[in-house]
């Protein structure tokens, strides 16, 4: 890595620590957090999406089956945070295999329709059996992550600063293993099914077992965010796979640009602040976000992290 | 030594016979050139070469192997590589990029290697760099590397096909009308690199219109009309077969070794 | 037995609402070779333009129908101009989200100018049950079945003989060879989605009265439209015919002899089993039919 690309990297990473720190208020802090959870699962949405080029409109159902694992766990278990942080991105990539195998042979609208399909079940049996999920007033009551060791340590996140942190910590996490595989021939294969899938079948390239292997990690992603969703907000409820959370993903990634590494946390940070800002009501957000898909979609099809390339690659460069 | 075998392949879409008992062999090593007038079935017996369509009747023998039943991800795997009539590219990726997509079957470090970056990671990127650019050196495309594909005129267009295709070290390559579109300079450049091509010990099948190419380079003509094999021979052969001349011309010509 | 003939003849009334706005949706596709996610949203307003008209401006019900059909097609045309034509040319899945933007925008508009509660759409009927042989009915509920089938003969009539019709075939099967025959292509367009949102919204006036009507009310339907076209194959307006009812039979048994509240279910699963196994549809696909 360049040095500049190296200075760049080192002052990102000081303003984002500082972020909290200018924000003061617990409100501006929430909101941190909160775009910080949608960019956990932005990433994971934009693996298939951006990278090969499926559209899973259900895909915010591994977001709420990771949140459900660790619910039920702590109900019926008593584990805790640090459990589902492990238990659900591994409960939500088993679905991811049993979804994806037999969605990812289907081609684009029928793969997005069924993995909506699917979404919807899940949110059918989520909300229904009432003796195991409590149906549709959800599973309340999931405490904050503590770290306690007897005597030396007794620490619980239940402040947003200390939240943020914790969320950057796992974005950071998130960011690190993307990067890993996308700046590998793993990542090229995943292009290659996204720009071309027919020639890179007919080079070699196995299609399904790289689509399936995107589809598995961004399940696991987005199942890890959803463990992470329900510490934080102490609840959890079957609209988790509901349209709402599909929405507001696919506008976030869409807008934020997809296949790129940035793109995402772009759209996740603007789609957050942003309505909140404007105190906008949960249905006026909808509809700009409605809106906005449709903007997007004809007039910015790179999405703002396009915009913003497109605006460096214009800029005199020094060289 | 007959490196790819297609015997009595039929194929049936609904009650149309695409093919019809077509059979030939290509030796290892040889150009062979796969001709007839549109619709004749050259492209679809391609594909079903290569996997993408299976046969309704016969097989495909490589290396005394029938492989008429594979995947095309697996006939691509044993080194049998195409590429197409209409332009294949990946467009919004840089050339150095597609070159590297086609050296994928070559080596797989393994999922855990690349998240931990070690050692078969590492080696599998500097091996398939160091292809790259020796591709890139064997078409005189260097200067290209870091353009995106789509960005490139037509003619590199086609010529970053052939790129990709031999990333993946093909023993048998079939190319789909290489010479579509392109000037008589850029066909003429294009035969030389199939001569050289076939130089590195690979076996050339391809699908032209392009009398001048076919004539010029290849060994054997295999002939096809409304899915049937009409002719096979040596270019001088072919030229004067009666049937090829009919078919072509649509009327009978006395005598054609008068051209 | 009773209760089998009772969920059969539920089944089938509201299988022939999912037939028509399947069908809706399978001449877009045939067509544009798009998913129109807005099918369900012209479903509602549909509705809603029916109740504003009975409940404001006096005017029959039976009157509402092709009214609420009218502005509905307008709204479609609308969105076709706006969204659909602007991306021509473009991969399946860009239709599929700005579709999906549209629907959001406006279901979302809906619910805030409209707010969420539930409203009545009156129904000129009265709602005192007709029996026949053992099975319970409303005069709604036949009218509806009626009124429903009688739109499906003429619409594929239409399709089959008229000079429209036929020109809206030759665009489905290949739009560049209709053009050059002369055909105005986007005329068709024009007609082809108009057409579709006012079978939707057709559909939506004729359930008004059953269910009650609120802005989400197209969601559901427009997964189950998405079920019947599946099983029935794209752009195949009979198949959309037969599989709505056969989808409506197979809930209405589910919920009759499974459990009611996995109803929803039963089609997705059914959706699924196809896409898995048979993905042309259950009776094949291919331009128009």
């Amino acid at each position: 890595m360049n040095r500049r690309r190296y200075v760049f990297h080192v002052i990102l990473g000081i303003l984002i620590l500082a972020l909290p720190l200018i924000f003061s208020s617990t409100y501006a802090r929430h909101i941190l957090v909160s775009s910080g959870i949608f960019t956990l699962l932005c990433l994971g949405l934009n693996l298939t999406m951006g990278y090969t080029g499926q559209t899973p409109f259900g895909y915010p159902v591994f977001f709420g089956l990771g949140a459900y694992t660790t619910a039920i766990g702590f109900t019926y278990l008593g584990t805790n945070f640090w459990h589902g942080l492990i238990a659900a991105p591994v409960l939500a990539g088993i679905f991811g295999f049993l979804i994806g195998y037999p969605s990812l042979r289907l081609r684009g609208p029928y793969f997005a329709i069924v993995t909506l399909a699917f979404a919807e079940i899940v949110g059918l049996i989520l909300n229904n059996w009432v003796s195991f999920t409590r149906g549709s007033m959800g599973i309340p009551g999931i405490p904050s992550p503590k770290i306690v060791i007897p005597g030396l340590i007794d620490f619980t996140f239940n402040q947003e600063l200390k939240w943020y942190y914790l969320v950057a910590a796992i974005c950071a996490f998130y960011l690190l293993v993307n990067r890993s595989l996308v700046r590998s021939y793993v990542g090229e294969a995943w292009l290659a099914i996204r720009e071309n899938e027919d020639l890179a079948e007919a080079v070699g390239v196995h299609t399904f077992k790289w689509k399936m292997m995107a589809f598995v990690v961004g399940a696991m992603m987005g199942g890890m965010a959803g463990c992470v969703y329900a510490h934080y907000y102490n609840i959890v409820s079957p609209d988790l796979v509901g349209f709402y959370y599909i929405t507001t993903t696919f506008a976030m990634v869409i807008i934020g640009g997809r296949g790129t590494l940035l793109g995402p946390v772009l759209g996740a940070i603007l789609f957050t602040a942003v309505p909140e800002y404007l105190r906008a009501a949960k249905t006026m957000r909808l509809v700009l976000f409605g809106v906005i898909m449709l903007l997007g979609i004809i007039f910015m099809p790179q999405g703002l992290n396009g915009l913003i390339t497109d605006i460096r690659g214009r800029l005199p460069r020094r060289k | 030594m007959a490196l790819l075998g297609v015997e009595n392949i039929s194929k049936l879409f609904g009650g149309v016979a695409a093919l019809h008992d077509v059979n030939f062999a290509v030796a290892q090593g040889e150009i062979v050139g796969l001709i007839g007038p549109n619709g004749a079935g050259k492209t679809t017996l391609f594909n079903v070469v290569t996997g993408f369509i299976k046969p309704s009747r016969g097989r495909i023998l490589y290396e005394d192997r029938v492989i008429s039943e594979l995947a095309p991800y697996e006939v691509a795997s044993l080194g049998i590589i195409r590429t197409y009539q209409k332009t294949s590219i990946f467009p919004a990726l840089t050339v150095a990029q597609n070159i590297a997509i086609g050296h994928h079957r070559r080596g797989q470090p393994g999922f855990w290697s690349v998240l931990f970056r070690t050692r078969p990671h590492r080696e599998e990127r500097a091996e398939t760099n160091g292809r790259i650019q020796e591709i890139l050196k064997f078409l005189e495309m260097t200067w290209a590397a870091d353009f995106l594909a789509q960005n490139l005129s037509y003619g590199d267009q086609r010529k970053l096909e052939i790129a990709i295709a031999l990333s993946s070290q093909p023993k048998l390559l079939l190319l789909d009308e290489p010479a579509a579109g392109l000037n008589p300079e850029e066909t003429t450049g294009l035969m030389r690199v199939i001569k050289r091509v076939q130089d590195q010990g690979i076996t050339i099948l391809l699908v032209e219109h392009h009398m001048q190419l076919v004539m010029g380079i290849c060994e054997k003509i295999v002939v096809l009309n409304y899915g049937k094999k009409i002719a096979e021979g040596t270019p001088g052969q072919v030229q004067n077969n009666e049937e090829v001349i009919k078919v072509y011309l649509g009327e009978e010509v006395e005598d054609a070794t008068s051209c | 037995m009773e209760l089998f003939l009772q969920q059969l003849v539920n089944g089938l009334v509201i299988g022939i609402i999912y037939s028509l706005v399947a069908i809706g949706l399978t001449v877009i596709y045939g067509i544009f070779d798009i998913i129109n996610m807005t099918q369900g949203t012209f479903f509602m307003i549909g509705a809603f333009a029916a109740y504003f008209l009975t409940k404001y401006f006096g005017i029959s019900y039976f009157l509402s129908i092709p009214l609420a059909m009218v502005i509905t097609g307008i709204i479609g045309i609308l969105v076709e101009r706006s969204s659909v034509r602007t991306l021509r040319g473009q991969h399946a899945i860009v239709f599929l989200l700005s579709t999906m933007g549209l629907m959001v925008m406006l279901e979302n508009l809906a619910l805030s100018i409209w707010g969420a509660t539930a409203r009545q759409l009156a129904s000129p009927f009265s709602p005192e049950p007709v029996v026949l042989l053992g099975v319970f009915l409303t005069r709604q509920k036949i009218f509806l079945f009626v009124c429903a089938a009688v739109m499906i003969f003429l619409v594929r009539r239409f399709i089959k003989a008229s000079r429209i019709g036929r020109a809206m075939r030759a665009v489905a099967t290949d739009q560049n060879t209709a053009a050059l025959m002369g055909i105005d292509v986007n005329r068709v367009f024009i007609i082809t989605f108009g057409l579709g949102a006012a079978l939707s919204a057709a559909a939506g006036v004729l359930l008004g009265p059953i269910f009650d009507i609120e802005p989400l009310m197209g969601h559901l339907t427009l997964i189950k439209a998405f079920i019947v076209v599946i099983m029935g194959g794209m752009g195949n307006i009979t198949g959309a015919f037969y599989c709505g009812l056969i989808l409506g039979v197979a809930e209405s048994m589910g919920a009759g002899y499974i459990d009611v509240d996995y109803k929803d279910a039963f089609g997705l699963i059914i959706m699924i089993l196809v896409l898995l196994f048979r993905p042309q549809g259950l009776l094949g696909k291919g331009g128009l039919r």
